[in-house]
């Protein structure tokens, strides 16, 4: 049986963090992966505080294992979700794009396990200073805004850097990469892009279908110029993106302005040519559609036999 | 405070601090998404304040009226 620190620390049965996706981590999702062991996290993103409010008290109703938030720093709403948050006694967070150092203080004060996303050895030393509970060390393989440094450099470069426990994403989709982050000395994984695929994932299905179809190569991260890279499939406004992006005439407002509710079209809508299909690079390798428990006990399952055969390595 | 983050970023960069322009944008001093974010947590630490990230806060200038009106 897998364990780490993160598994008594939160009172979860595996070491897996279900990504926080915008408009796809709903408290359907989030039930689903905490049912099955692992931490499921409902997707604050830019829901105003009622909005927040309505989706954890449904999975309340859903689930009586732990669950968490991602929070979006940048949300104009941050500071109500902050409050519902702790009003709701939320035990976990996850924290993204941006400073999580204003908030920290009253989640921590409130008793939440505040787990902020980060890209950078600097910034997961400064959030260990600043009480977090752990890191989340995001490479740039993830779905989603990213950062520059792959999985495989970063995870073990944050896991040198602090105490506090690490789990690893970007770029993990199986009990192979599951292996790995452990022998990068993280103590979890967190998947995104699997678990959009997900039988309990209510994202469409045409954003679904495209996610499974997608080979290696079919993402593309766009938005540099705006200081928020982000990783998506390739299609035509991705394409198109990168083009206006590159060709130097277009603004960056005009840039923000077609980027705005693209990921919504794609996962409300299922608008998959002008939508905007966020998914980590590992999609490649998620060709099936399974439920929450298939998916974890599948990965945390092949991990244990790969970590318990390593020795085979060792002549 | 101006020159002491005009400081900071320049030794971040490793740069000379002439070479920074205080109301330049920090996407046009060079700086990334993370940089920023890295530089902010440092600044909170030395100027002991809390700093909200948003896109209008985008010079140094700015960062110094900001942490000027916290106090």
């Amino acid at each position: 049986m897998l364990k780490s620190r993160l598994c008594e620390l939160l009172g979860i049965e595996y070491p897996i963090f279900q990504g926080g996706m915008a408009w796809i981590a709903d408290a359907e999702l989030a039930a689903a992966v905490s049912n099955a062991g692992g931490l499921g996290l409902i997707a604050a993103m830019n829901s105003n505080g009622e909005q927040l409010r309505e989706q954890i008290q449904k999975i309340k109703t859903l689930t009586d294992k732990p669950f968490g938030v991602n929070l979006m720093l940048m949300s104009p709403f941050i500071k109500e979700a902050v409050d519902v948050v702790v009003e709701e006694g939320v035990k976990v967070v996850t924290t993204g794009a941006g400073n999580p150092s204003i908030y920290m203080d009253k989640l921590l004060g409130a008793g939440v396990k505040v787990f902020p996303v980060v890209a950078s050895v600097g910034i997961a030393r400064m959030v260990e200073k600043m009480g977090a509970s752990g890191v989340v060390a995001e490479g740039c393989e993830s779905g989603g805004h990213v950062g520059e440094t792959t999985t495989m450099a970063l995870v073990p470069q944050v896991v040198d850097a602090v105490s506090i426990p690490v789990i690893a994403a970007g770029g993990i989709a199986d009990g192979r990469g599951l292996a790995a982050a452990f022998m990068f000395g993280a103590e979890g994984a967190q998947m995104g892009t699997r678990f959009l695929t997900a039988t309990e994932c209510n994202v469409h299905e045409n954003y679904k279908k495209a996610v499974l179809k997608a080979k290696d190569r079919d993402t593309i991260v766009t938005g540099k110029k705006l200081g928020h890279p982000v990783r998506s499939l390739k299609n035509d406004m991705s394409r198109e993106f990168a083009k206006l992006e590159s060709d130097g005439t277009t603004t960056t407002d005009e840039l923000e302005k077609m980027g705005a509710g693209a990921l919504r079209r794609a996962a409300k809508e299922g608008d998959v040519k002008t939508g905007s299909l966020m998914c980590g690079q590992i999609a490649g390798l998620v060709n099936s559609e399974n439920t929450c428990k298939e998916i974890i006990e599948e990965v945390c399952g092949d991990c244990e036999k790969l970590l318990k055969g390593a020795e085979g390595w060792v002549k | 405070m101006t020159q002491r983050i005009a400081e900071i970023i320049a030794e971040y960069m490793d740069k000379d601090v002439a070479d920074i322009n205080v109301e330049d944008t920090f996407s046009n001093i060079g700086l990334d998404s993370l940089d920023i974010m890295e530089l902010v947590m440092q600044i909170e630490d030395e100027f002991d304040c809390k700093i909200e990230l948003n896109q209008e806060l985008n010079t140094i200038t700015k960062l110094a009226e900001y942490i000027e009106a916290q106090k």
